[in-house]
């Protein structure tokens, strides 16, 4: 309901510009402007001070400047790029997608951390070694044939020698097994 | 004020398509780094007497910062919203509202000082005055950079009050609801933001 008060609210909060009433109060403010005369004593009691104060808010039309063009755009270039990049890492519809979304660091982010490369890196490294004890290995005495068995042997103790990181060869290793 | 996107380009954004979103980002960048172009300390040639062809360069990464967060919060949080409840427009304006008052309570330790009182319009134009642009441009320029001064002297909730309703085209009520305020309280605010200002730039044009 329109009255003098609600009027008075309006004209102090978004100036004596109509257009810049709020849409739905708008026409109701006009109409009652139209008819009560107290009401245009209101309206003529704001117009120089807010006349005044919209010339100065309407003197910053920055966004409208080919300045602030220049800028946005630059701004906007910069932003987008960085958007998208971030973005596109969010979907992370596949597991490798996410799984590589979790692994990278994020070069927007302060704080980067460099643990999880470090720990996939050293999955394989894991990995050997518990293959490697479960494995057996070592002279399998049930083979067929001296040859074989000789054969498999020299292959072990030279793998000895160099897990051994020596250079003086043991004198039972170092000579020919098959003499004897 | 901001034309609606068609909504089904909205819902595709919804359910996660890229393009849309690149679409919808294309189309709200402006507004939005206006917005926090106006709110921040740094915009334009605030408080530091700066000829208005010249952007601290500390302010635009600020600037570029917020507006980027505020697109990604859109896509992170895009199944919270509601094109039936508010438009979207609207909804990215409170994203960066929020991340504008958070910028400011960070930088509190660091105020900037932006006492116009000390500055006149006779004052600003003679720090400025260059023989070779026509005087109506410069004193354009002045009025400008005195008002926007005026305006960041403001508390930040009448800045945010005016800035919204007075330049972004936004109404009452979606003020309110960027804000968390009702109406009324909006309404005061900009009372409250128009009187200052009149006295603040009254007293500079003497």
């Amino acid at each position: 309901m329109m009255n003098l008060d609600r009027l008075q609210t309006i004209i102090n909060a978004y100036g004596n510009d109509a257009a810049r009433w709020p849409a739905d109060e708008r026409q109701a403010a006009l109409t009652f402007i139209n008819k009560s005369s107290a009401a245009r004593q209101v309206l003529q009691a704001s117009v120089a001070t807010s006349e005044e104060l919209d010339a100065w808010l309407d003197s910053d039309m920055f966004l409208d400047s080919p300045e602030f063009e220049q800028i946005k755009h630059r701004i906007g270039q910069r932003a987008t790029a960085r958007i998208l990049d971030r973005v596109i890492k969010i979907p992370a519809d596949s597991n490798l997608e996410r799984f590589f979304t979790w692994l990278l660091p994020d070069p927007t982010s302060r704080s980067i951390s460099f643990w999880k490369p470090g720990l996939v890196a050293s999955l394989p490294l894991v990995l050997g070694m518990v293959l490697g004890s479960l494995t057996e290995t070592g002279i399998r005495l049930d083979s067929t044939g001296a040859e074989d068995a000789l054969v498999e042997n020299q292959a072990w103790d030279e793998e000895l020698y160099l897990l051994a990181l020596t250079d003086q060869m043991p004198r039972q290793w170092s000579g020919d097994w098959t003499e004897e | 004020m901001v034309e609606e996107l068609d909504p089904s380009v909205i819902d595709e954004m919804i359910a996660g398509n890229a393009e849309a979103f690149q679409q919808i980002l294309r189309h709200h960048i402006g507004p939005i780094t206006g917005y926090v172009m106006r709110m921040t300390r740094y915009s334009h040639g605030v408080g530091n007497h700066l000829p208005a062809d010249t952007f601290e360069k500390k302010g635009e990464d600020i600037v570029e910062d917020i507006v980027q967060e505020t697109f990604v919060r859109l896509w992170e949080k895009r199944q919270r919203y509601d094109p039936k409840r508010a438009r979207l427009t609207t909804w990215l304006h409170r994203i960066a509202h929020n991340l504008c008052v958070d910028h400011f309570r960070r930088s509190q330790r660091t105020p900037i000082n932006l006492d116009i009182n000390g500055a006149s319009l006779a004052e600003t134009e003679a720090q400025t005055s260059d023989s070779d642009r026509p005087d109506r441009r410069m004193a354009q320029q002045n009025r400008a950079i005195l008002l926007r001064r005026a305006l960041m002297a403001l508390p930040e909730k009448q800045r945010s009050a005016l800035v919204m309703c007075h330049y972004q085209g936004l109404s009452n009520k979606e003020t309110a609801e960027i804000t968390g305020m009702s109406v009324a309280a909006v309404e005061s605010l900009l009372a409250r933001a128009r009187k200052k200002l009149k006295q603040d730039l009254l007293h500079l044009q003497e």
